[in-house]
């Protein structure tokens, strides 16, 4: 009698299918390319790691099994197709994995999240895995929604063109009752912020009830957008519980009137936030994303997922804003790739040669762009330079920096407009604001006391400058 | 109390000066984009349609011509707003757009 049906047992991944296939040509018509930065066990090869990343996120388990011979493995199996050496003192190299359009559902960030971001990451061939960029192919990119609305359009909404958005979040963060709230909120819209926020905190504590906040906000937005003349937002957070939950807040703001609501896009998760996307395309609402839990993902530079991933991920499924660090406030994050992913959010193509810290081109199509958020200890005197790194395609926001404000959140969003206004038209001018930028501001201040009194109150408050 | 209706990019500076107006408008011809004017008796948040004299200047690049039709404008609709708008064929947006005139 027959003994051996299939080579059964334990292989080295290298030996496996296809999955370790140096020189290997991808496909970037249809195939998803990952960059792993691999930091393998001692004693552990980096080829076996790379390929048991391959194989773990694709096709395999951990043994040969007899059903593997009634599938096709060349459309299923992840190809390991260059390896390169990162840092050989740390043991870490990146590995370049291709893998076949059939392994993925279409439009699904959950699905591709299983795959490449599942069991591999507690693999024990690796001590760390890190995955640093992910490209989408044309054929896969095109299942997605992309941003609700998209820069253009919301500019339009607005009707405000020609330089950065102006935002704040109101604070403290918590404890405000509903009408001090939108008292806040009145203050900071009529003195000439385009945007108000809620803190992500926020949801429906017992100091001011989701139904609350609604209400107060809103009558806040209606009655600065009848003093000033001009379309403002306050993003009202859904972020909740439950799917109910959030789909009853966002319908109430939308009842309300409100332009924009705000979700917490990781905390969510893939599949709240794919929802909230659709619905806010239907119902022609802005969806502003905040990123709390990014850093328990990004910040780790061996293990986890790169923040340029989760960026594309907020593009890919739909946001209309996305919060993407200031490189001059109080929040980590590397200048260079601050300065990429912010492409890679508004651009239709970005290349290695434009983001250096890019491991693929990208080409995004016909799909509209995401505007990225500056936000977190930035104030006025940061002004000239948030505008050179970020140009008119962002939104900054000055929460301290505005509420701060000795005389108020009223003049304090005052000078944070007037010096915006006062680098745009500098820079129009052809002026150099890395160079010019104190002396703009300087002079704008003069005719404005607001300015004035903001550039004394925070003289000299540095996070530390690079880049 | 009413307070004080804001509209375009520099709506919170003091008002441009003619001098400033042309360099704004040197600035939107190097970015390759075109340039119209339109006006409107007040500002609403609930209207972005401003009244069309002439259509956009699509194949003007003269700074100086630009600058008399604000001057004629400004005779012409003393008591309106006059906003200069500038377009981007390529992204197909509006873009900087500023108040050349308000009602004294």
């Amino acid at each position: 009698m027959q003994d051996k049906f299939y080579d059964a047992g334990v292989k080295d991944y290298r030996e496996a299918h296809y999955y370790f296939d140096l020189g290997y040509q991808p496909d970037p018509a249809t195939q998803v390319l990952a960059a792993f930065k691999i930091t393998p066990r001692p004693g552990v090869a980096p080829e076996e790691a790379a390929a048991a990343v391959a194989a773990e996120s694709s096709f395999a388990t951990w043994t040969m099994v007899w059903s593997d011979h009634l599938v096709d493995p060349a459309r299923y199996c992840a190809r390991v197709y260059h390896l390169e050496p990162v840092d050989e003192g740390k043991r870490q190299w990146m590995a370049y994995i291709a893998y076949p359009l059939d392994l993925f559902e279409e439009g699904s960030i959950p699905n591709l999240m299983a795959s490449l971001l599942g069991n591999v990451f507690g693999f024990k061939p690796l001590i760390a895995l890190r995955l640093e960029d992910l490209y989408f192919p044309p054929a896969y990119l095109t299942t997605f929604q992309g941003p609700p609305h998209g820069i253009r359009q919301e500019r339009d909404m607005l009707n405000k063109y020609g330089r950065p958005l102006l935002g704040a979040t109101m604070k403290p963060k918590l404890g405000l009752s509903a009408k001090n709230y939108g008292r806040l909120i009145y203050e900071a819209l009529v003195g000439g912020l385009d945007f108000t926020k809620d803190d992500e905190n926020i949801t429906s504590q017992t100091f001011m009830r989701w139904e609350h906040r609604f209400e107060a906000s809103m009558e806040a937005v209606h009655k600065a957008e009848a003093m000033t003349g001009e379309r403002k937002g306050h993003y009202l957070n859904v972020t909740a519980h439950t799917f109910d939950e959030i789909f009853k807040r966002a319908e109430r703001a939308k009842e309300l009137g409100s332009r924009i609501i705000m979700l917490d896009y990781l905390i969510a998760g893939m599949t709240a936030f794919t929802s909230v996307a659709q619905w806010c395309r239907e119902n022609g609402i802005l969806l502003h994303l905040h990123r709390a839990f990014h850093s328990v993902i990004d910040r780790n530079p061996d293990h986890g997922v790169a923040w340029p991933v989760l960026a594309k991920f907020a593009r890919l499924v739909g946001g209309d804003h996305i919060h993407n660090g200031t490189i001059v406030g109080k929040l980590a994050g590397d200048p260079q790739e601050l300065l990429d992913t912010a492409r890679m959010l508004r651009e239709p193509r970005v290349t290695r040669a434009e983001a250096p810290t890019i491991h693929f081109d990208q080409d995004w199509l016909s799909m509209p762009g995401t505007f990225p958020v500056a936000s977190g200890g930035i104030h006025v005197w940061h002004m000239p330079a948030l505008v050179h790194y970020f140009g008119d395609d962002s939104i900054l926001q000055f929460g301290g920096g505005t509420v701060g404000h000795p005389w108020g959140s009223k003049a304090g969003a005052t000078a944070n407009r007037v010096a915006l206004e006062a680098v745009i038209k500098g820079r129009n001018e052809g002026r150099d604001l890395q160079k010019e930028g104190q002396d703009i501001l300087s002079q704008a201040a003069r005719r404005n006391p607001e300015l004035r009194v903001a550039l004394e109150t925070w003289k000299g408050v540095e996070f530390e400058i690079t880049a | 109390m009413k307070a004080q209706p804001r509209a375009g990019t520099f709506a919170y500076l003091p008002p441009l000066t003619d001098q400033e107006i042309r360099q704004q408008i040197e600035y939107i011809f190097a970015q390759g984009w075109m340039i119209g004017l339109e006006f409107s008796s007040q500002i609403s948040a609930a209207d972005t349609y401003w009244h069309w004299e002439k259509l956009p200047y699509f194949e003007t690049r003269d700074p100086d011509f630009i600058m008399q039709e604000i001057q004629r404008m400004r005779q012409e609709y003393p008591r309106h707003y006059i906003m200069l708008t500038s377009y981007d064929h390529k992204r197909q947006s509006q873009n900087l757009s500023f108040l050349v005139h308000a009602p004294g």
